[in-house]
């Protein structure tokens, strides 16, 4: 029996005992054995914290809900192009989205659906056109830093998607139907039920489009063909609040999405070179929670993908567990320490063609963060990470960090940050399995991150903030696929550096009744290679192919009465393809959102009340003609009308 | 403060605005050698560069001569009057570009991957497939390149590959024979097979005595180099060149003595950077074989015909730029590391 064979077995048995001894602790006993006194952690299920923010001074940008509400019918990959300067590479108008997180590659960006990592193990990157953003409350990015405390695949960043309970009676119905551009629709409907003991949140929705719209390419115009799509999802919640402090929540997901494969733009009228795919993914979690005094968390987590391209079928089936504990103290010398320790086991079974049969894995983790207020204004973090998968040797992850808050009172506040930390990512399956291969000499990537913040913000009435931070990101082991002799196979580069600073700005506007906000982001990613195997040679020195030095949003917000709008404007600047001497354009992109809420009064027998917002979403108003990705059309000026309908119970009480 | 509100939102709008469009032009400038940069299938980035008077390169000049890139992977090129003939697929096309200015005199579509070319008078005879999985749907387009027009659809089955204009004959290489045409009648007169079925006939020299060679490769069996009975119509002499790459490419020396072709490891697919690549040279007169530059990740080669330096580049497993490698005729390297657009594989002088 392998060494990580009894990593696995014991992280089964954590889980499984944490779980088990938990129920028959008693409470009091376990506090009387620390010589700190436990603080009553005062989160609860329904508070829109994400798991591991007290342990982090690293960058968290929270999506702004209005704007997260403007764009439901579209999907993550449009909101964050729109919205933040992380760069999406977009393969065509709606198709494969992937993600390049501070000049990181797409797989180094780990996705979470409450707090269960969602990439698939097979291909490791998400393709985020199919993460639809109608079915998440909240959507948090961590980049860079302390981003690994997420675990594998976090040497960029990690995205946090998130539903929100709520247990306060409230029945309520939304429908929505949004018709667009290139005969796009989108219906979704969103139904909330319950007491304030059970609690359901459902939502569905159906979107289809033609996606034919037109474009240029050397000086003549054409209407794209075979770019169609049609998707819709499922999404089911079921929250029950067992007591005060207990908590257990059922989601299931399932989402099935169909697209032509936008061909490139030279063969839009070959149709030879046409091309469809299908994707779908079923995701269930069974979560189970405590709080105060101390927090305990334990999931149970089912994930199935399925993608068929030409005759090629990559799917997995992955059962995970993960349980946690976090405690909270503080004494005469120490403000407050917060200490949470957890462990994760995976099952996973592929069912890809391409690989050898019978190909499993199983993969475990034990963490222990802590984050120490050490002086009022002074927190560190530290953290120890250690993963074991099948076959494979991970390395040590341990990370931490400082923050200190250099001025801190009712006006002002500013704090500077430092953290270093260690990340990595797992070889794909792919990547050790496809085509026959035996590829379990390949080595994990492991990154060391460092990386320095300041940020500034004004609390007057009109809310001022600044920040600026600088990273350092070397990758080792970096991972490319390569041709070797007749075959591909994915190789280790030596050595990537990615480094590069991104700034903020965000001011809000109290004018009488209306509010409005600006925000806007710059970000600058270099990104290298240092060492490398022969065919890397050219890009010593380069910034990789496709990956933008320069990119920015910035969006401007508001609301007067009843009415609302936003300005969203994203820069990327001109980025070299895989032939360092050919050149894509930079391209600035603008788009606005307009929109009113009638509000139906009721009368006193009524015991509902109904709002009808219509809003109408342009994009792209300059008409700027542009690619993402070589030789993929993109469409100048487009738009939709959006009619919501949403009906709220009334009580009285 | 609103007012600044706004100008400040105004100020980084009409900054981002300035939208910084790469917009070159190309200069004409003499030039020894045209690099035709293959490009990545999948990619479509064929690319021209340049090795002006004075040895230096540059790089992208159909891009800055035109305003758009190729958008195509380039099969092969050929001259024809004061242009180039440019065989591209994936976006399948025939374009004609100035040998001069590189703008583009005119462009054929509808011919499925074209591959190579011969030039009859006004007309391009291309060999087509149809796909590259199937090696039964081959045709030989005839082209009047006047007027960008397809003149013929000649069906020759097989996967024709190389193609030659020699005594008022069209011979393509198609499979494991040799179809000649007769390019007044636009009639297959005659097929020439070889006897083994696994092998394919790929591509035609023609020596200092005016004899008419034929590369013929496989998988898995063997290659080799067989000359062409044009009298009896049947290939005769072959000779074995082990290890000679699939594609099967020739050139020949400035006197035409010898016949040049390239080995390697593994014979099929795009060289890595570190494969082990061979240009060697067959005799035609003695029959003998010696080799010539010993390199790496090379894909393709020629011959400077007015002094016999070597051409070659080692192409990065198409996956990036190739690195230029210029050797005299004695295999001497005069010059190397000048980095060129991706698959460098063919030089014209």
């Amino acid at each position: 029996m392998s060494t990580s064979v009894h990593y696995h077995i014991i992280s089964i048995l954590a889980v499984l005992f944490g779980s088990v001894s938990f129920l028959f602790a008693n409470t009091k006993d376990s506090i009387k054995s620390y010589t700190l006194e436990e603080i009553v952690i005062t989160d609860d299920f329904s508070k829109p914290i994400n798991e591991n923010d007290r342990f982090t001074n690293g960058n968290i940008l929270k999506a702004n809900p209005k704007l997260l509400n403007d764009l439901q019918h579209t999907s993550l990959s449009d909101f964050l192009a729109q919205n933040t300067s992380i760069f999406i590479k977009e393969s065509g108008h709606g198709m494969l989205s992937s993600i390049s997180m501070r000049g990181t590659s797409s797989s180094h960006t780990q996705v979470t659906w409450n707090d269960i990592p969602i990439n698939p193990l097979t291909m490791g990157q998400v393709d985020f056109s199919q993460l639809p953003l109608f079915f998440f409350d909240q959507i948090t990015v961590y980049e860079g830093g302390e981003s690994s405390i997420h675990g594998n695949g976090a040497i960029g960043g990690a995205i946090s998607l998130r539903s929100i309970p709520s247990f306060d009676k409230k029945f309520s119905l939304s429908l929505q139907e949004t018709l667009g551009s290139y005969q796009n629709t989108f219906s979704g409907l969103k139904l909330n039920a319950g007491n304030n003991k059970i609690q359901s949140k459902t939502a569905l929705f159906y979107n289809q489009s033609k996606n034919n719209f037109s474009f240029n390419f050397r000086g003549e115009e054409f209407r794209q063909k075979n770019s169609a799509f049609h998707n819709y999802g499922f999404l089911e919640e079921l929250n029950f609040k067992l007591t005060n402090n207990q908590y257990l929540s059922a989601k299931l997901w399932h989402t099935y999405y169909f697209r032509d494969i936008q061909p490139m733009m030279q063969n839009n009228n070959d149709s030879s070179k046409y091309e469809s795919i299908d994707n779908r993914a079923s995701r269930a979690i069974l979560d189970y929670a405590y709080y105060a005094p101390f927090i305990f968390k334990m999931k149970l987590g089912w994930l199935n993908d399925h993608q068929e391209y030409l005759s090629d079928i990559i799917a997995t089936n992955n059962i995970l567990g993960k349980v946690s504990v976090e405690r909270t103290w503080r004494n005469i010398f120490i403000p407050q320490i917060n200490f949470k320790a957890g462990s994760d086991v995976q099952y996973i079974r592929p069912e890809v063609s391409a690989y050898k049969d019978d190909v499993t894995e199983w993969r475990s983790s034990f963490f222990l963060l802590t984050a120490f207020k050490v002086l009022p204004r002074v927190d560190i973090t530290a953290h120890l990470r250690q993963d074991y998968v099948t076959d494979i040797d991970v390395p040590f992850s341990p990370s931490g960090g400082i923050n200190i808050d250099l001025i801190k009172n009712d006006k002002h506040n500013w704090k500077i940050s430092g953290s270093a930390s260690k990340s990595f990512k797992v070889p794909t399956l792919n990547d050790r399995y496809w085509g026959d291969l035996d590829n379990r000499n390949l080595q994990p990537e492991d990154g060391v991150n460092l990386e320095g913040s300041s940020y500034y913000t004004f609390l007057g009435k009109n809310k001022t903030e600044v920040h600026l931070i600088y990273y350092h990101n070397d990758v080792s082991n970096w991972i490319m696929w390569m041709p070797r002799g007749n075959i591909w196979k994915p190789m280790n580069i030596d050595r990537v550096l990615a480094q590069g600073f991104e700034g903020g700005f965000s001011q809000s506007l109290l004018l009488g009744k209306t509010k409005h906000t600006f925000n806007f982001n710059y970000a600058y990613n270099h990104t290298e290679v240092m060492k490398g195997f022969n065919e890397m040679k050219p890009f010593v020195g380069q910034q990789i192919p496709l990956l933008p030095e320069h990119t920015f949003s910035s969006y401007l917000i508001g609301q007067i009465k009843k009415f609302s709008y936003s300005l969203q404007s994203s820069y990327t600047g001109k980025r070299t393809t895989s032939d360092i001497y050919e050149i894509m354009d930079a391209y600035f992109l603008l788009n606005i959102n307009v929109g009113y809420d009638f509000h139906l009064r009721p009368s006193k027998s009524q015991k509902y009340k109904n709002i009808i917002s219509i809003s109408t979403q342009l994009n792209n108003i300059l008409n700027t003609d542009y690619q993402n990705m070589p030789y993929k059309a993109m469409p100048g000026i487009n738009g939709s009308v959006t009619v919501k309908w949403r009906m709220e119970k009334l009580y009285n009480n | 403060m609103i007012r600044k509100f706004y100008y400040l939102f105004l100020f980084v709008f009409l900054l981002s605005s300035c939208n910084e469009e790469d917009k070159t032009s190309y200069e004409e400038s003499n030039y020894q050698c045209l690099i035709v940069n293959q490009g990545n299938y999948n990619d479509s980035n064929g690319s021209l560069s340049i090795q002006k008077e004075d040895g230096s390169f540059e790089n992208q000049v159909y891009k800055a001569a035109n305003g758009w890139s190729l958008a195509s992977t380039i099969e092969s090129v050929l001259p024809f009057n004061d242009k180039w003939v440019l065989l591209c697929s994936n976006e399948d096309k025939i374009e004609v570009v100035n040998k001069t200015s590189f703008k583009t005199q005119g462009i054929v579509k509808g011919i499925s991957i074209p591959r190579y070319g011969a030039i009859s008078g006004n007309f391009l005879y291309a060999t087509s497939v149809t796909n590259w999985e199937n090696s039964s749907n081959g045709y030989v387009y005839k082209i009047n390149l006047d007027s960008y027009s397809i003149e013929n659809k000649i069906d020759v089955t097989g996967h024709p590959e190389g193609i030659i204009l020699k005594n008022g004959y069209v011979y393509v290489a198609s499979g494991n024979k040799v179809v000649v045409i007769n390019p007044e009648t636009d009639i297959i007169e005659n097929e020439i097979s070889y006897e083994k079925q696994q092998f394919e006939c790929k591509h035609f020299a023609i020596d200092i005595n005016n004899n008419l060679w034929v590369s013929i490769t496989s998988y898995s069996n063997g290659c080799g180099i067989a000359k062409i009975d044009e009298l009896q119509q049947t290939l005769t002499s072959y000779t074995s060149l082990e290890n000679m790459c699939y594609e099967g490419h020739l050139d020949l020396s400035p006197d035409k003595n010898f016949i040049y072709y390239l080995t390697a490891t593994e014979i099929i697919g795009a060289q890595n950077a570190e494969a082990e690549t061979i240009i060697k040279r067959y005799n035609t007169q003695t029959g003998e074989i010696e080799s010539v530059i010993n390199g790496t990740g090379f894909y393709g080669f020629n011959i400077n015909p007015s002094n016999g330096d070597i051409y070659t580049a080692n192409v990065n497993g198409f996956i990036t730029n190739s690195i230029m490698h210029i050797y005299d005729s004695e295999g001497n390297e005069t010059s190397h590391d000048e980095m060129v657009g991706v698959g460098a594989c063919r030089f014209l002088f």
